[in-house]
């Protein structure tokens, strides 16, 4: 052990980092997901005034954040639209392992499960074994003052356009 | 061990459950296939599907502080009120599958100011269902209010 506790902080990294592989490891090996990360691919795609993501998972998939809760087991697909943050350095394309969008913030969401599903989040609670298709056009806090204008195709999300604003007026058209 | 596990998941289960007022505005899709069994998160409502089933559903939260009156006392004619929201949703459905939506929400002043604009309107007033009387641009005017049409 040095002076400074530097072998004991290597050997803590070590471990951690080993942790953290087994944890991923195990994850793969019994394909479960937990939120954004685990056994799941993901793809990110560019839109106009949107970019969307569609995160593909096999097993068992844990979500936990208040918008999306709940449990799936089976194979799902899962679509979020986020409004296009132009700051934002995420590049479109294919993601395995990690979500780079935390899908706390979605405008619209459509999932589709086959398998046993259980949904904890509002507006329902309930459970579902065979096929779901869940779509949520809209989730707007109750003191939200603006328009929402938008088009989306869960097949085709290139196609989806998002405009949103504070009047009528000053939205982009859809079409 | 066995009963422990069983007495954890119950609250558990009434936590996720809770009896609660929505404080968001909800436009949803479902289709099911298979079973499916839901109850809202007031509690007041549930079903059973066995089979198939489609359904869409808009929930408005209901304690949204009324914006004319700033009191909070009811005698006063304060409190509570219904979220203010125009939506138009145009869905197109294949097979079982939701194949494209496409959604116009306005939500507090904006949709009161559009709810005002399509109330002239309606009187035979200035135009605003083509937005000449919006004062400006108007293609996300036009395409609510063709949507709504």
């Amino acid at each position: 052990m040095t002076p400074f506790g530097g072998e004991s902080n290597l050997c803590a990294g070590r471990r951690t980092l080993r942790l953290a592989f087994c944890i991923a490891a195990g994850m793969a090996a019994s394909a479960c997901a937990v939120d954004n990360t685990g056994f799941l691919a993901s793809k990110i795609t560019d839109a106009d005034g949107a970019l969307v993501a569609d995160v593909y998972s096999l097993g068992l998939q844990v979500r936990t954040i208040s918008a999306d809760q709940g449990v799936t087991l089976g194979y799902q697909r899962r679509s979020y639209v986020f409004e296009l943050d132009e700051s934002s350095p995420l590049e479109p394309g294919w993601y395995f392992g990690h979500v780079p969008v935390p899908p706390d913030a979605f405008v619209a969401m459509n999932a589709r499960t086959y398998g046993i599903e259980f949904d904890a989040s509002a507006p329902e609670v309930g459970i579902s074994l065979g096929l779901r298709d869940t779509t949520l056009l809209g989730r707007i806090e109750q003191n939200h003052d603006g328009v929402i204008l938008l088009s989306y195709e869960p097949e085709n999300p290139e196609k989806t356009k998002l405009s949103t604003c504070r009047e009528v007026s000053q939205c982009a058209v859809l079409d | 061990m066995r009963c422990f596990g069983l007495r954890a998941l119950i609250p558990l289960t009434l936590c996720f459950t809770a009896a609660c007022e929505p404080t968001n505005l909800y436009v949803a899709h479902q289709t099911v296939v298979g079973v499916n069994a839901a109850v809202n998160t007031e509690q007041t409502k549930g079903h059973l599907i066995v089979g198939y089933d489609r359904n869409f559903v808009t929930l408005v939260p209901k304690s949204v502080a009324d914006p004319d009156n700033k009191s909070t006392n009811v005698a006063d004619g304060g409190g509570k009120e219904a979220m203010s929201a125009l939506s138009c949703s145009d869905l197109e459905v294949k097979g079982i599958y939701l194949t494209k939506f496409v959604e116009y929400l306005a939500t507090g002043k904006a949709a009161r100011t559009l709810a005002g604009e399509g109330r002239q309107s309606m009187k035979g007033t200035e135009g605003a269902m083509d937005g000449s009387n919006n004062g400006g641009s108007s293609d996300g005017l036009d395409e609510i209010f063709d949507c709504l049409k």
